[in-house]
């Protein structure tokens, strides 16, 4: 076996698909090729900058509904001195499936009423502040939210277990809305994409009729002639996907730059993309290469068809 | 006349033995018909070619003749498949165009060479690339075609141009490439639209041979013109065409049989 040589897919099969090597026998015209790789490069960045917004947003509710569903809030109603809430805690750790438990200091109880409270001041140091205990889960294990409780309570303790299930359902449904649109705005991009490569090859086609019948009248088959199309469309996704997924990651490091110097404190810190994630800025081009090739193909094939 | 006299045979370069792949005429038409849909003429003259029937035997060598408009690059487009008939029935080798599946034409497109009047070379392509078309379009590797378009491109005196693109080539040149591109893939058919047209009399003369010589390797050849001294000259058969109709199948007036 020769190197290079897999059977069909052969350096002479890439050759020919990409057509190197030799001129190309339906040349692209500059005047629809510039505008053309213009309006794929920017739907490809544009379609780069929803699919990491996806996985951001993906990572991002994974993140908070992982902090939520692994941590349970214990109110102490009564009793509430030290010595109580120190034996509380204590009764905490000892229960199955938890994995810490610490009672919440009180300047994090104040900062949590400020949350919800807005800026009420001075007021704040007279309210009566909860007696709240963080509890880790071990593998959000939900049923020892109920065996705390029968703990606690078997222990003389008027306690409330907050499992944080409201917030976390909203987080979920608000972050499933979130995906959703960023999902469509990828599939509108991917379909508008398609929808102008199609036109463009059909447009290319009606341009170099005098080629294309030339060339059928020397015998060449339909699919010889789609290919020629093809494998040109291709190269412009190639070209134009790359350039897009580029804008798309130089757009990104500054986004994260931005977002990083004026983050909240829900955001900041959050990760919500990672270095590996450039995945999707690596793999575009080539989709968008393929999906090129692939509308390309098609509106060749169904273009010819109306030829003799 | 095309009614009832539906055939003709030359002797023009004919070979004299029969091959088992053309069991039946290489070309037939029989009652064909064609009508453009965008003629605005009246009724019946909206019929580019009415009711022709004809026939052309294998290895035959033919000339097509007629006025402008008669009908003769019609005919032509017809027999190398640009077009398909409107009515009656058009036999290539044996396939029925008319009902022949889309997939089928490239393979009997590859047995016919055309020379075109306006010689239909494509312009960013080298004459070099030009002429190896037949054979890029069946994926047919350079080393496998590369002498062979060198030494038709010297036969037919641009072996030194053949770098250089279309327009910059006198017409006459560019008659040459195309007349090559036509017969580089060794046709079973070759057709010319007034092939000698834009060549000075001493290259018609030339390429005239080639066609000749062509044609006594067993290719027929359909030749259209209006040069009535060449035609007379020659001694093949006439099919002359007047308002889409045939009007005249000529015998040969001299068989140039020279092979046999």
């Amino acid at each position: 076996m020769k190197f290079g040589d897999f059977g069909f897919l052969n350096f002479e099969f890439f050759r020919r698909f990409f057509g190197a090597g030799e001129t190309p026998l339906l040349p692209a015209d500059s005047r629809q090729v510039r505008p053309l790789t213009i309006v794929v490069a920017i739907m490809c960045g544009l379609g780069c900058l929803a699919a990491l917004t996806v996985r951001s947003g993906f990572r991002a509710a994974d993140n908070w509904t992982n902090d939520l569903e692994s941590a349970l809030t214990v109110l102490v109603s009564s009793p509430r001195d030290e010595q109580s809430l120190t034996r509380a805690v204590v009764i905490s750790r000892s229960v199955e499936g938890i994995a810490s438990a610490n009672l919440m200091p009180r300047t994090k109880a104040k900062a949590l009423l400020r949350t919800y409270g807005a800026n009420i001041g001075a007021l704040i140091d007279e309210l009566p502040l909860p007696s709240l205990i963080e509890v880790g889960l071990v593998n959000k294990d939900k049923k020892a939210a109920g065996l705390l409780e029968a703990e606690l309570k078997k222990a003389g303790y008027n306690v409330e277990i907050d499992d944080h299930s409201r917030y976390s359902g909203e987080i979920l449904r608000t972050s499933m809305v979130l995906r959703g649109f960023a999902l469509l705005a990828l599939l509108a991009l991917i379909i508008a994409a398609v929808a102008s490569i199609g036109f463009a090859a059909r447009a290319a086609l009606e341009t170099r009729r005098d080629a294309v019948e030339i060339l059928h009248l020397v015998g060449a088959e339909d699919a010889f002639v789609a290919r020629e199309v093809q494998s040109r469309f291709m190269r412009l996704g190639l070209i134009a996907g790359s350039i897009g997924a580029f804008g798309a990651g130089l757009m990104t490091v500054l986004g994260s730059g931005l977002m990083f110097i004026g983050a909240s404190g829900m955001t900041k810190g959050a990760d919500l993309l990672k270095w590996y994630d450039i995945w999707i800025l690596l793999l575009a081009p080539i989709v968008t290469a393929v999906a090129s090739a692939i509308a390309a193909r098609i509106a060749a094939r169904s273009t010819l068809r109306e030829l003799v | 006349m095309n009614d009832k006299s539906a055939h003709t045979r030359s002797n023009f370069g004919k070979r004299g033995t029969d091959n088992a792949d053309f069991p039946k005429a290489l070309v037939q038409f029989e009652n064909v018909s064609l009508k453009y849909n965008n003629s605005i003429a009246e009724k019946n003259r909206n019929l580019a070619l009415d009711r022709v029937s004809l026939r052309l035997e294998r290895g035959g060598f033919y000339f097509l003749t007629g006025p402008s408009g008669a009908g003769k690059s019609t005919l032509l487009k017809l027999m190398y498949l640009a077009l398909r008939p409107s009515q009656g029935d058009i036999e290539m080798f044996g396939v029925n165009v008319g009902k022949a599946d889309r997939d089928e034409l490239p393979s009997l497109r590859r047995r016919i060479g055309v020379v075109f009047q306006d010689f239909r070379l494509l312009p960013h392509l080298s004459v070099f690339d030009n002429l190896a078309l037949p054979f890029r379009v069946r994926d047919k590797a350079p080393a496998d075609y590369i002498d062979d378009v060198e030494e038709l491109l010297n036969w037919v005196g641009l072996g030194k141009r053949m770098d250089a693109l279309p327009e910059t080539l006198s017409g006459g040149e560019q008659q040459r490439v195309a007349i090559a591109r036509a017969v580089v893939g060794k046709p079973d058919l070759l057709i010319a639209d007034e092939p000698t047209g834009n060549v000075d009399p001493q290259m018609g003369a030339r390429l005239i041979r080639l066609f000749v010589e062509l044609n006594k390797l067993g290719t027929t050849i359909v030749i259209a013109t209006h040069d009535h001294e060449m035609v007379a000259r020659s001694g093949a058969p006439v099919l002359r065409l007047e308002h889409g109709k045939l009007t005249q199948i000529s015998a040969p007036h001299r068989a140039t049989n020279s092979r046999h």
